[in-house]
Formats: C-alpha cells, sequence, structure tokens
C-alpha cells in the first residue's frame, strides 16, 4: 500500500463534504425558530469541516512528486478527470472557507452559501469517483466506486455532524433537538451504507474484463484481504448500533463522549475499506 | 505525420531482457524503474500417467513492451498537467518534465504499464522511443541491443505493410482501448 | 555549443537523418530545445556535451560464453553509456557480436560501489571476513616471505593456484600469470579439467579420439531436426549460439527441447518440449536406440563403415559376446529389453513421446543433436555425452553438413598467437575439482585419483599448503559442499596460507590470508576470444585507470616476481598493452588478413570471414582410408576397448548404458530426500560474476523453480520462503511455482553467492550448500547437478 495520501484526501474530503450538507440539512428543520443562535452552533462544525478539508488538500499535495507544478494539473479540464476534479475540490475549499468567513463575518449563517457548496462537493465526490472509475484498473472501473464514495460521504457526513452539531446541541440543552437531529443522522448514514452494500454486490458484475497487463484477477488480490474485509464490516455495523443507541436512548451523559468514539469507528471502518480499494487498484 | 512504431518478434524472444538492461543503460534509471519490460506467460500443468511418466501442456512465452506511443493514448487524455502529450512530428508519446506533477494518473490509464515513475524526479519519465538518438542517426537502445533481432522500430505503416498487422496476443489488453502503434508476430503459444 | 543548439542551427540537415519514406515531407521540427525537455533531466545530461563523449571499444574478459563486443561511451574519464556492435554486416557468415544483458550491465559492475579498493589482511578466524587496511608493500612482502617459507618446507608441489574463471582474459590473466612465475620459480601442482565440462572433455575422446567434434553454427541452417538436449544458448549465452539458432529456425528446421525444465531457449525457439528427471538421460536415449534399431531406422551402412561396437559382428578382439550396444539394448544379456515403456517408468517422458522423438530424429536428415554441458555434470555425465554420440552414429550424422556428432563439441577453425609459455617443470596435474581431497589427503592421491604426470605407484609429493585464487569463486562457492569446503580451509594447519585477488569481497574472498584489490578488464588490456563458436577475436581494451587501490593480477604478480628475483623473464619486459600488441602483431604476421593494432584499437573486434561452413569430421567420413578416426581403432568407438580395459564395468562401461545414480529418482534415498534438485545457469549471472548487481537482481531475482503438484503437496504459495535441505546443508530461498519445470525436481539457478546466517543456514540460495564433493567416476568431475532434497516452508 503507497497509497496513504489519496486514502487520507479521499476520506477528509468525503467527510467535509458530507458535513457541510448535514449542516444544510439542519438549518433546513430550523428555519422557522428564529430564537436560536445558529451562528453559535455552527462555528465550531464549520471550522472543524473547514479543517477536514484543509487535511485533504495537504494529503493531495502529498500524492504528489513534484507539488510545486500543481498549478499545472488545471491545464486539462477538457478531457482529465483528475483535472476536473482538483479544480472543483479547489472550488468546494474555497466555498468552505467563504462560507465560514461569511458566518464569522456576519456572526449568521447563509443557507445558500452552504447549499452551493454541499452541491459542488457533491459534484467533486461524482469527479473523485470518476478518476477512478474512468481507469483501465479493474476492480476501480465500475459503478462501485460511486457507491463506495458517496456512501463514504453520507456516513461520515453524518456522523461527523451528530459529532459536532448534536454535541452542540446538547450543551446548549436542546436534547430534543439534538435526538431529533441523530434520527435524521442515522438515517441518512444508513443511506450510505446501503450505497455501500449495493455498490460492493454489483462489483463483480459491472467490473470491466482485465485491461492491464499483468494485472491478477480479483478474486485472487481480494483472497488476501477477505479478513479486513469482514472486520470492516463488523465494525461498521458496531458504528451503527452505536449511532442507533444515540438516536433513541435518552441517555445523554456521556453523548459527547459516545458521538465521538462512534466518528471515530466509522472513520476506521471507512479507512479500511479505502485501503482494500487501493490496494485492490495498484 | 509519419507515425512511429515498434515490431515485436514475440515468436523469437527468449526472454532475455538484453532490451530491458540497454534501456536502463540508456536511460540511467534506478531499479524499479523500466521504460521497456519484459512480461512472462504460462499456463497448463502435467498430469501424472500410470506408468510414473508426465504428460503435460504447458505453453509459455515471454512479450517485450515498452510504450507503444497509442494513436489514442489514456495517459496524454487522461493527465491532468498536459505533460504527457503526443508529438505532432512522429507520433511519440513523451513527457514535459517542466510540466508534470508526478500525480501518477498515467499510470492507471495505461494498459502496457509504459509511465514509470522516477522516485528521486518525482516526475513521470518513459519510453521516448530514444528521439536523441534517432536525431543523430542512431538506432534506439531496445532494438541494437536484441540478441535475436526481435525488435525493430520505424514507421508503423512500413512495419505494417511489412509484418501484418497484430497488435493482441493472449494475455495483452484488447488493442480497441488506445490503438497502440504495435506490431507483433505473435509466439505459437499466445494466439487468443 | 550543446548538441541541441547544433541540431536546432542544421535542422534542415538533421532531418535527412530519418531514411524512412515521408518524413522529410512533413514539417518536422524534430530536435532543438523542444526535445531536449521530454527527456529526463539525467538523459539530457549525458547528451548535451556529446562532443566530448569518446567510444572506446573493449571486451569482458570474465568467463562468459558471449564474449562480446562492448562499446563503452566515456566522457570526463568516466564510462557514461555501454552499447554494442552495430557493424552495418550482420550476416550468416559474419554476423554482429552482439552483447546480452550481463554485458550491458557492465557499468554496475565497474563502478559498483562494494570493490575492494585497497590490499588487506585477515585479523579474524579464517573465513570470518575480518581484515584491515594494508599497504602493498607490505601486501607483497607477506605473500613473498609465506610463498618462500612454504615451498622452503614443503616443496613446489604445495602451491596451488585454484580454477579460477573471473579473469578468463587469454594473456595475461592471474591464471596465467601464476603458472609463469611458479614455473619459473620451482613449479606448482597444476590442475586439468573444467568445472564447466569434465566429463564431456574426458568422455567424448573415447567415442571419436577428440573433443573437437563441432561445425561451425552457419552449418545448422541445414538441418531438418535440431534437438537441444540441456542446452539453454538463450541463458548461457553460448557464442554466437542464439543468432544461428535463430538463423536455423527460420530456414524451416523444426527445434526439440530435451530438458528438465522449458527453458527460454525452449520457449524462444522449440517446437516442442520433452521433460526428463535429470540423470535419466540414458534410459530415454537407450529407449531411442531400441525404437530406431528395431524399427530399422539406422544407417547401417554409415555404422558398419565407420563404426565399432553396435553389433556383435563389429567388436573389438577378445571381447565376449554379447556386449554390443545392439546386445545391450535389446536385452541379450541382462534380459531386459529398452523398450519406451521400460524408459519412461524411468525418465518420466512417455512411451510416446519417446517414439516420436527417435523417429524424428532417425528420420529428419540431417538432424542435430545438440547437448548443453549441464546435463553431464552429473555423477553419471560421462554416460550421458557418450550415449548422443551414439545416436548420432547410429543415425549417420557424424560429418554431415546439417548434422551434428554430439559430445563436447569443441571447435575452432581461428586462433591467434598465443604468448609463450613455461613448462611447469613438476608436470604434475589434478582433476580441478579435487583440490580439496589434495588439501585433506594429498600425499595420498594418485593416478586412481585422476592425478595425471605420477610414475606407477606414486602419490602427490604434497598435501596443498598454499593456494593462490585469482579471480576466482571455486574456492568455495562454486565448489562442491559448502560448509565441508569451508571447514576444510577455516583449519589453518592444512592450507597455511591463501591469497586472494578479487574485485568484490565474495565468499571465497574471505577466506583470504592477504586479500588484494584486482582491477577489472576495463582498466586493462587483453585478448578476449568466443567459447568455441565464433570466428572472432576482441581486443580488451583499457578504458579507464585502475580505480582505488587495484592493480590486475599482472602488475602485482611482476612486484612479487621482482621479489622472487625473476621480473625479466616473468614479463619478458612487456605491459600488458604490449603482449595484447604482440598477440596482434604475430597473429598478423602468420595471417595477413588480421587486423593492424591500430585498427583493433579502433574497431576493437576482428572477424574471419568463411564462405561455407566447416563440418566436424568431414575428412573421415568423405575419405575414411586417409583419415582415420583419432581412436584406438580408427573408428567410431560406440565400444571403447580403452574403457573396457579399465575393468569397471558398473561404474564405466564399455557402452554408453543408463546407470542409476546413488541421489536420482531410482535411489533409496527418496524416502528421506523425494526431490531431485538441479542448477542452471542464470541469465542474470556469469557463473557467480554479477550476483551483486543490482539490475541483474531485477532482471533476474534468485529464486528456486518448484512445480505446481510439488508446491501443492508441501503446502508452498508463490513467493514464499522455502527451506530447502539435504545431509550437506540448509538453504533458504524464495519459491517460483511454475509448471515450465517437471515434478519431482527443483531448480535453483547456480552463482548466487553463500550468506550463511548464525545457524549456518544460507539465505541467499547458493546451491553448492546442497552439493557433493564426490567425483564422476570417469572424469573425477563435478556432479554438480545430482542431488537429492527436501523442501520445506519456513
Amino acid at each position: 500500500m503507497n497509497e496513504w495520501p489519496l486514502l487520507i484526501f479521499t476520506i477528509a474530503m468525503q467527510a467535509a463534504i458530507g458535513g457541510i450538507f448535514m449542516l444544510w440539512v439542519y438549518q433546513l428543520r430550523c428555519k422557522d425558530k428564529e430564537n436560536l443562535d445558529m451562528f453559535n452552533l455552527f462555528k465550531i462544525p464549520l471550522v472543524i469541516i473547514a479543517g477536514f478539508s484543509l487535511v485533504g488538500l495537504g494529503a493531495s499535495f502529498a500524492h504528489l512528486g513534484a507539488p510545486t507544478n500543481a498549478f499545472n494539473t488545471l491545464r486539462h479540464v477538457g478531457s482529465s478527470w483528475m483535472s476536473r476534479e482538483i479544480l472543483v475540490t479547489g472550488m468546494f475549499i474555497g466555498l468552505t472557507f467563504i462560507t465560514a468567513a461569511w458566518a464569522f463575518y456576519r456572526k449568521k449563517v447563509s443557507p445558500w452559501l452552504l447549499l452551493v457548496t454541499a452541491l459542488v462537493g457533491f459534484i467533486d465526490v461524482y469527479c473523485m469517483a470518476a478518476i477512478y472509475s474512468n481507469s483501465l484498473i479493474s476492480p476501480w472501473n465500475s459503478i462501485h466506486t460511486f457507491m463506495s464514495f458517496y456512501g463514504t460521504t453520507f456516513i461520515l457526513g453524518s456522523v461527523l455532524a451528530v459529532a459536532l452539531l448534536a454535541t452542540a446541541l446538547y450543551r446548549q440543552k436542546m436534547e430534543l433537538e439534538a435526538k431529533q437531529f441523530t434520527k435524521v443522522a442515522l438515517i441518512i448514514a444508513m443511506l450510505g451504507i446501503a450505497l455501500q452494500v449495493i455498490g460492493t454486490a454489483l462489483l463483480p458484475v459491472t467490473m470491466t474484463e482485465v485491461n492491464m497487463i499483468e494485472a491478477s484477477a480479483i478474486t485472487e488480490l481480494l483472497s488476501g484481504y477477505t479478513g479486513m474485509v469482514t472486520l470492516r464490516w463488523i465494525i461498521s455495523i458496531l458504528g451503527i448500533a452505536l449511532l442507533f443507541f444515540l438516536a433513541v436512548s435518552s441517555y445523554k451523559k456521556s453523548f459527547a463522549a459516545l458521538s465521538f468514539i462512534m466518528l471515530l469507528t466509522f472513520v476506521m471502518s471507512e479507512g479500511m475499506s479505502r485501503y482494500v480499494f487501493y490496494v485492490l487498484g495498484s | 505525420m509519419t507515425q512511429l512504431g515498434f515490431y515485436i518478434d514475440q515468436a523469437r524472444c527468449i526472454g532475455c531482457e538484453a532490451c530491458v538492461i540497454a534501456c536502463k543503460d540508456k536511460n540511467d534509471n534506478p531499479v524499479g524503474v523500466n521504460f521497456r519490460r519484459v512480461y512472462s506467460f504460462e499456463e497448463g500443468s502435467f498430469t501424472e500417467d500410470k506408468n510414473g511418466s508426465f504428460i503435460q501442456n504447458i505453453q509459455s512465452y515471454f512479450l517485450s513492451i515498452s510504450c507503444n506511443h497509442c494513436d489514442e493514448p489514456k495517459c496524454v487524455e487522461n493527465c491532468p498537467t498536459t505533460a504527457m502529450f503526443k508529438r505532432e512530428e512522429d507520433g511519440v508519446v513523451v513527457v514535459d518534465q517542466d510540466k508534470c506533477v508526478g500525480c501518477r494518473y498515467c499510470e492507471w490509464n495505461c494498459p502496457y504499464g509504459a509511465p514509470q515513475y522516477n522516485e528521486e524526479l518525482g516526475k513521470m519519465t518513459k519510453c521516448d522511443l530514444c528521439i536523441d538518438l534517432l536525431e543523430k542517426g542512431e538506432r534506439p537502445a531496445c532494438e541494437g541491443a536484441c540478441p535475436v533481432r526481435a525488435i525493430e522500430i520505424g514507421p508503423i505503416d512500413e512495419l505494417r505493410a511489412k509484418y501484418g498487422n497484430v497488435s493482441e496476443v493472449k494475455g495483452l489488453p484488447t488493442a480497441s482501448i488506445t490503438k497502440p502503434n504495435l506490431v507483433i508476430n505473435t509466439h505459437k503459444d499466445a494466439s487468443e | 555549443m550543446s548538441i541541441f543548439e547544433k541540431i536546432k542551427e542544421s535542422s534542415v540537415s538533421r532531418r535527412t537523418f530519418l531514411k524512412w519514406s515521408g518524413v522529410s515531407a512533413t514539417p518536422i521540427v524534430f530536435g532543438g530545445v523542444a526535445t531536449k525537455k521530454y527527456l529526463k533531466p539525467k538523459a539530457v545530461a549525458a547528451t548535451q556535451k556529446d562532443d566530448e563523449e569518446t567510444i572506446i571499444p573493449t571486451c569482458g574478459t570474465t568467463n562468459c560464453g558471449g564474449r562480446c563486443l562492448i562499446k563503452t561511451h566515456v566522457k570526463d574519464g568516466k564510462i557514461v553509456r555501454i552499447t554494442t556492435d552495430d557493424a552495418e554486416e550482420d550476416s550468416l557468415i559474419c554476423p554482429q557480436i552482439r552483447a546480452c544483458l550481463r554485458g550491458r550491465s557492465y557499468r554496475k559492475f565497474v563502478y559498483n560501489p562494494n570493490r575492494l579498493k585497497y590490499p588487506m589482511k585477515r585479523v579474524g578466524k579464517r573465513g570470518e571476513g575480518k581484515f584491515e587496511r594494508i599497504s602493498w608493500d607490505e601486501a607483497i612482502d607477506t605473500i613473498y616471505k609465506e610463498t618462500k617459507r612454504i615451498t622452503d618446507k614443503y616443496g613446489p608441489a604445495s602451491r596451488y593456484s585454484t580454477y579460477a574463471s573471473g579473469n578468463w582474459g587469454g594473456i595475461a590473466s592471474g591464471r596465467t600469470m601464476f603458472k609463469k612465475l611458479m614455473a619459473l620459480t620451482g613449479g606448482y601442482l597444476g590442475y586439468h579439467n573444467t568445472y564447466s565440462s569434465a566429463q564431456t572433455s574426458n568422455a567424448t575422446p573415447y567415442t571419436y579420439g577428440t573433443g573437437a567434434t563441432g561445425s561451425s553454427l552457419d552449418s545448422l541452417v541445414n538441418s531438418k531436426l535440431i534437438i537441444l538436449w540441456g542446452h539453454n544458448p538463450a541463458e548461457t549465452i553460448f557464442g554466437t549460439s542464439n543468432f544461428y539458432l535463430k538463423r536455423a529456425k527460420e530456414a524451416g528446421a523444426k527445434i526439440y527441447v530435451v530438458d528438465p525444465r522449458y527453458t527460454n531457449s525452449g520457449i524462444g525457439l522449440a517446437d516442442e518440449w520433452f521433460p526428463i528427471r535429470p540423470t535419466t538421460d540414458n534410459a530415454l536415449m537407450d529407449a531411442m536406440t531400441y525404437v530406431i534399431l528395431t524399427e530399422k531406422l539406422h544407417d547401417k551402412d554409415f555404422l558398419d563403415k565407420y563404426c565399432i561396437g553396435h553389433d556383435e559382428d563389429h567388436m573389438p578382439e577378445n571381447i565376449p559376446e554379447g556386449e554390443s550396444l545392439e546386445s545391450y539394448i535389446l536385452g541379450k544379456k541382462d534380459g531386459i529389453e529398452k523398450t519406451p515403456e521400460w524408459a519412461e517408468k524411468i525418465c518420466g517422458l512417455p512411451a510416446n513421446k519417446i517414439r516420436q522423438l527417435a523417429r524424428d530424429y532417425a528420420m529428419a536428415k540431417p538432424a542435430a543433436l545438440l547437448q548443453g554441458y549441464g546435463p553431464q555434470r552429473h555423477m553419471n555425465g560421462e554416460q550421458i555425452v557418450r550415449g548422443a554420440t551414439v545416436l548420432a552414429s547410429l543415425t549417420g550424422n557424424v560429418g554431415k553438413n546439417g548434422g551434428w556428432a554430439s559430445g563436447q563439441g569443441g571447435f575452432s577453425r581461428t586462433s591467434v598467437a598465443s604468448v609463450p609459455q613455461v613448462e611447469n617443470p613438476l608436470g604434475i596435474t589434478i582433476p580441478c575439482f579435487l583440490w580439496t581431497d589434495a588439501v585433506t589427503h594429498g600425499t595420498e592421491m594418485s593416478a586412481d585419483d585422476g592425478v595425471r604426470g605420477l610414475k606407477d605407484g606414486e602419490t602427490l609429493p604434497s598435501n596443498i599448503k598454499l593456494i593462490f585464487n585469482l579471480a576466482g569463486n571455486a574456492l568455495l562457492n562454486q565448489h562442491g559442499d559448502i560448509n565441508e569446503t569451508a571447514k576444510i580451509l577455516e583449519d589453518e594447519s592444512l592450507v597455511e596460507f591463501i591469497v586472494v585477488s578479487d574485485v568484490f569481497m565474495t565468499p571465497s574472498a574471505k577466506f583470504a590470508d592477504i586479500l588484494l584489490p584486482s582491477n577489472t578488464f576495463f582498466e586493462r588490456h587483453d585478448i578476449g576470444l568466443p567459447w568455441g563458436y565464433g570466428d572472432y577475436a576482441i581486443l580488451s581494451q583499457k578504458v579507464s585507470e585502475n580505480l582505488y587501490e587495484s592493480k590486475s593480477d599482472y602488475e602485482w604478480l611482476t612486484l612479487l616476481a621482482e621479489k622472487m628475483g625473476v621480473k625479466d623473464k616473468f614479463t619478458e619486459g612487456k605491459t600488458e598493452k604490449d603482449w595484447a600488441r604482440w598477440v596482434v602483431e604475430e597473429t598478423k604476421k602468420q595471417d595477413p588478413s588480421f587486423s593492424t593494432w591500430e585498427q583493433m584499437q579502433k574497431n576493437g573486434i576482428h572477424k574471419w570471414k568463411f564462405d561455407k561452413p566447416t563440418i566436424g569430421f568431414e575428412k573421415q567420413i568423405s575419405d575414411p582410408e586417409n583419415n582415420p578416426f583419432p581412436t584406438p581403432s580408427g573408428k567410431i568407438e560406440i565400444f571403447s576397448k580403452d574403457l573396457w580395459d579399465m575393468d569397471n564395468h558398473e561404474e564405466i562401461p564399455a557402452i554408453p548404458k543408463h546407470i542409476a545414480v546413488g541421489e536420482g529418482p531410482e535411489s533409496e534415498l527418496t524416502k528421506k530426500y523425494p526431490l531431485q534438485m538441479i542448477g542452471w545457469h542464470y541469465k542474470r549471472r556469469c557463473h557467480s560474476i554479477h550476483d551483486n548487481n543490482p539490475w541483474m537482481e531485477e532482471a533476474g531475482k534468485q529464486e528456486m523453480w518448484v512445480n505446481e503438484m510439488d508446491a501443492q503437496k508441501r503446502n508452498l504459495k508463490d513467493g514464499d520462503i522455502a527451506k530447502v535441505f539435504n545431509d550437506r546443508g540448509v538453504v533458504q530461498i524464495p519459491v517460483k511455482i511454475t509448471n515450465k519445470i517437471v515434478p519431482g525436481v527443483v531448480a535453483i539457478p547456480q552463482g548466487a553467492w553463500y550468506t550463511p546466517n548464525k545457524d549456518g543456514i544460507d539465505t541467499r540460495g547458493s546451491i553448492n550448500v546442497l552439493t557433493t564433493l564426490k567425483p564422476s567416476p570417469l572424469a573425477k568431475g563435478n556432479p554438480q547437478h545430482t542431488n537429492l532434497v527436501e523442501v520445506e516452508k519456513i
């Protein structure tokens, strides 16, 4: 495995994109509540999400052999998904910072900026997946890549939001709000898991023939990682159970601690999933 | 434009890798970086006969491949920087070292494993058909190295006229992906 | 001005370099700055100051079968690139002498950072590998004193230079110059045979009276069928064989390969592979003979006219009934008919395939059965050699254009002047493989042990006490039974002083008392001649000054000669360069067509051209009355009276026979060690040279071939590290699971450098940890491929 920077990049970016999306979902539900201090609720999540996008950016630079030439990567938007992805990633990061800056400047959150940022983020996820699914590497050259990447976006976005936003709500004694939002997050995380499960099921049928010289069959490649794949699903199930517990239980004392454990659980399972993704391909 | 390409007499290849080393020497490439590579294929098995003897159907062959300077190079199409490009004058696919960012995306898009990442440079390198030697009127390193004279380089039209149109053999990805400028005289075990 | 600027300036004329059609019609902007930036920066650096680059041709003088033309591109005294023969002519009678991968990788040899850089003396226990830097003066002084002490005490027969081929130069190698120096100062114990070909060089003359049984390779284009029997020139690079076999194939010859491995030669050349178990070649040959005789496919006229021993009517005097080839094959005495069904059990090749091989060989006229040297490096290697000569005679393929007499296949129709030698006053030689015996109990060794030059009943006057190992790895790595050999060498009461001169710290070099840094052939002059097939001579030319404090063997032996008071006789006033020039000029005196010294310096190579093939034994066949074979009977001796008279008919039969060896598929030992283990000459090494060359390691990893069936039984996966062992030692090596090797056989490429861990287990995969010191019966040759082992996953 020598694609650690890409692993960190995709995971961090997808978490950030999902996180922005969840912030937008939350404000949608709270639109009418005039007395809510949205800025106060959103400021830490916005900073942390911006931080995630910076981590992603840093990792992407670490992947480059000659980072001083980074601006050249925008030269081929016409035909290269890599160019497109870098462009859109740049836009997303820029928008995330504008959204945060605007919020800090105006002490108020702009739903429109959140929406636009989230939409650009979704396009970014598409570009990211397109890089791999358009390559000649068989395990990547499939709709599975899209489903896996969007799955991660929804999963990590929702659990990130629970850890950041729901915790803040609890802190502000808005327990009902927190619980309701956690339920929404649970549904969206489940949607993400469902995407991934279907994607995995589709992989064998949608994958193209081996189209690179000296490529090994995927079954052969996978045989070394069955343990890791199994473990990843076990951890995911644990995470879902934890999220479910947080959504339904009224046990609020350790909400913050538990939600961070849950976030960590999902980061681990998604990381493992992505690890297998990269070793299959390179 | 006169598109240049390779003729590989696979039927005669003894897998010696003199071409690989000559290329390495010419380009000063470290271990792990090979503009030309020789792939080895093997199929079949032994079955034990009643009398302690063995029946076998083993098939095996080699294939020497560098960059095929394809008509539709996926590496060029997908390169984000336009560093990877196809020369107008001879169709040779080269990497502009001033532009390359070392993202290695071309590696994932070449069916033949041609782009070779150089750690030290942090950039992609690859077979440039020894254009510097061609300019001096010399022959590319691999061609002059082959002990069984199984490599020939020239305008692809002429090579095709001389040796036919085969550019796919067993174990090699379909030529429809990139339209390689490659002509192969197929080994008896490598016909599809 | 850089080349690119030049190109830019003369871009119009530059354009014409392409002889290809259409190019000049297109508006090309070849060259100029445009090209430069697409090249790797290093490549640009290498081509920028092109005008300063000079090309100096030279030739590797390691013991390599290729003996190719190496063109060094030198800039600022440093070799920046290597190319090879690009002569305009590349024809049947005058092929280019192209380098193989080893030749192309020499920069990683000469500039390897691990070269020995200065003289050293041993400070630890012998073999431990601990050394301390000393001056050349001290080194020469120590060598002089020890040589004198040992000579005074034990006499000249205690002085020995081990078989060493790292410097195989024709005129001034350490091997040659040691002999001269020692001959000038009282004599030395010499050796005969080689580690490569002892069985064939000894056995072949019993059939033909000579080992020179080869023909020029251009004759192969006339063959209808060529059988490569244990012959793998694709990797050994046996002279110009690869070029001519390709030409033969193009001319329509069918090519078969008989080998335990589906070799690279087989893949590139063969129409069919006939896998057999090692050491069982004669069972296959016997059955082929059975098919040929019983189906009356043999050339009876040829046999009756030129041979003895093929049937009872053509036997020497005073031999009892039933000893002819025909009687043996039909089982007249032992009751066993040597049928394909009998043979398939032994050799593993199905009976129908044996019949096909026999019929095709007998009916394709002419056919050439080419033997490699691998099959004869067996305990019964002599039989394998003679068996093939019998098949060639049986089918009348001797003395025919496109046929082949088989056996050793020695061939030469060109030569250069040889430098004057000094005769060894002692006049005794041992088989080179038996030097360890001569160390431990030399004074008990007699003619029965293959010692030559002793009177009847005499034994060696002394054990070996002083060893000069000059550019050699047969002191340990390339000898048999490394563990046993190391024990012998470690004992300072046996060999009292060991001088080693080498380029690297090889496993043998570790056993030096004084270790000298040798230069490489890039740093000296010599003449390179091919291993037989090839009508050319190459000037091995000095390209660079000695690196570090290294010296050639000629240079430091001259210093020693000076101390011994024989410098003038030793050098005859000449340097290595003078000798090289002398050889060229003397040759030109004998053969005016030969190149001048200046031409040799410029071109590096002289090629002789012959308008037709030279066929081995052509005269003996076309005019037998005036040209008898140089055998006692004057005929091809299928039955050898000389062998019969040795009176050891079981081990050394008078006609070639299948003899089951002690460590073969039929032996009891298979219960303990069920796998046969063989070695082979790997493309990435010349014997043990290049084992430390990183480019070569990439081109050919050190790994053991294991058949899928055998791997499954042992739960081995591709790339697993396995333990290979027998009673002699243990080797650890990665396995390559492949069906390109016959089941029941594993193969470790020979030449890897013995690298023991603290438990004495070799971790590199040096085959000789597992081989024996017991010699073959007739030649006293090394049976390197006759081993039984077991393999386990670690």
